[in-house]
């Protein structure tokens, strides 16, 4: 019981706004790792927290798990841009073949790659292994059972495995 | 093999460079929650009673045969009307047009559903005048046309997604005058839709170009991504990017082609930065980039560009000298632009 009244939502306005204050900070760092650009990531945890806030009170509870659900559907539910003229897409073009010359930073293949994920893939991936929720709690997140969550976070991790940006151990180049 | 532990540290690394939380995220927050609340009384009173008119007004055109053009278009088997979005819709509608987005500020959302054939503002005080961008977003599958003021701006297979629409400088101004966007006088704004499941939302949003300066910068990341040539153009071509000798005022001492009805460039950056490709000090090509994310733009037809524009007539066959100038950029080796073969 006691654990439960120090987890629970504070009540009303102030409760609210400590809350925000306090957690908004490490929202908004899962909201870039979904969005990988600064503004959307900024504009998705305002989006997130607006919906919140019309039903904070009743929250019962740690609020954080709400959140999060609400950040990472409304994330799932974003649209990828589309091509149209000149719009700028998401991604800079591929490289057919790697440049032998250039200094390619492996973590910033992994960066890029993960940006090739499904965004399904990729939530789980943060929340696995950037907030460290366990499979069952991303799986209550998400709302699907803990074996989807389990094959996501594999097929994520093997498309990363396979990205042909990613050097292959030993590859001597 | 990439270890999880890769993943971590890049993860970590990534969100470490978190900007310093803005004021006001609170009052963004409450502002959002307070247009959420208006939108979803629109939703279940104003869909039922100030767009009722105009959907029972369109009622003929719901037939299978209707003509399409602005107005509610043919849904489905025709057989009923459509309903209006549901909030959560409404809701990613809104939120894939966020308040400041590639440059711009926004200046006006409108949110449109199928039951509403076209929606009239009010005069806008704080639209006004100077150069816009709009952005659509639909949830949602249909064919869709957006209008502003009787100009058809896209016409679109809607299957989600923010499309901008952008003109590039050469036409923007007669577009500009065209639209006739302005604080003084009442706007209208069209939606045809065909092909509608009935639970659609669509927003249209009005962008303001802020001047570049005043556009917030984003977090520096620690390794930018080099640009590279996009796979659309395969191998072969010419490249250009920032050599030796070349400032931001002086573009560099171009590149002759000979021109082809297909004949275009790419213009790539991952830094903050504008690029501009001339052709024979004609402007033809246009790009923007405004994160460190890294973007492509690739030009219509360089003839196509060409002849749109005050100056001899062009065809295929004639050599023309391009020309790149880069402005706003801080950081090196992050544009370049490549010719198509």
């Amino acid at each position: 019981m006691a654990e439960v009244l120090e987890r629970a939502a504070p009540a009303g306005r102030a409760g609210y706004e400590a809350y925000v204050s306090g957690r908004s900070g490490g929202l908004l760092r899962t909201a870039y790792l979904l969005t990988r650009d600064w503004a959307l990531a900024e504009d998705l945890l305002q989006t997130a927290l607006a919906k919140v806030w019309l039903v904070w009170r009743r929250i019962d509870g740690d609020p954080d798990p709400y959140v999060r659900a609400v950040l990472v559907n409304t994330y799932s539910s974003w649209w990828r841009r589309r091509w149209n003229g000149e719009t700028p897409t998401d991604e800079p073009p591929e490289l057919v073949d790697v440049d032998p010359h250039a200094r390619y930073d492996e973590r910033e293949a992994i960066w890029r790659a993960l940006g090739r994920l499904p965004k399904r893939q990729r939530a789980v991936l943060v929340l696995r292994y950037f907030d460290d929720l366990t499979e069952a709690d991303v799986a209550r997140l998400l709302n699907c059972s803990v074996g989807t969550v389990k094959s996501q976070a594999s097929r994520a991790l093997a498309k990363l495995r396979i990205d042909p940006t990613l050097r292959p151990e030993g590859d001597a180049r | 093999m990439m270890p999880v532990q890769d993943l971590r540290t890049v993860l970590e690394e990534r969100a470490a460079a978190a900007p310093d939380q803005p004021a006001d995220r609170l009052s963004a927050a409450y502002r959002r929650a307070a247009s959420i609340r208006r939108r979803r009384r629109a939703g279940a009173v104003g869909a039922a009673a100030g767009l009722a008119g105009l959907v029972l007004a369109g009622a003929t055109l719901l037939s299978p045969d209707a003509p399409t053009g602005p107005g509610p278009a043919p849904a489905g088997s025709g057989t009923s009307a459509p309903r209006p979005a549901t909030e959560a819709d409404l809701i990613a509608a809104i939120a894939n047009t966020p308040e400041q987005l590639h440059g711009g500020d926004l200046a006006l959302r409108v949110t449109l559903t199928p039951g509403s054939a076209s929606i009239t503002t009010a005069p806008e005080p704080d639209l006004p005048d100077g150069d816009y961008f709009l952005t659509f977003t639909c949830t949602g599958r249909a064919h869709v046309e957006a209008w502003v003021n009787d100009l058809r701006l896209l016409t679109s297979d809607c299957t989600g997604g923010r499309t901008e629409v952008r003109w590039p400088s050469w036409q923007r101004p007669a577009v500009m005058a065209r639209m006739g966007l302005r604080g003084d006088k009442d706007s209208s704004f069209a939606l045809s839709t065909v092909g509608l499941r009935g639970d659609n939302a669509a927003v249209l949003g009005v962008y303001r170009m802020m001047p570049p300066a005043r556009f917030p910068r984003p977090q520096r990341p620690a390794t930018l991504i080099p640009p590279r040539r996009p796979a659309e153009f395969g191998e072969g071509g010419t490249s250009v990017g920032p050599g030796a000798g070349r400032t931001e005022s002086a573009p560099d001492s171009g590149v002759s082609e000979r021109l082809t009805r297909d004949l275009r460039v790419a213009l790539t950056c991952t830094a903050p930065g504008d690029l501009t490709v001339y052709a024979d000090g004609i402007p033809v090509a246009e790009h923007a980039c405004w994160d460190y994310a890294g973007s492509t733009s690739i030009s219509a037809p360089i003839l196509t560009s060409l002849n749109e524009q005050p100056g001899p007539r062009r065809k295929a066959g004639d050599r023309v000298l391009l020309t790149v100038r880069a402005t706003r950029f801080v950081e090196p080796e992050t544009w370049r632009v490549d010719i198509s073969p």
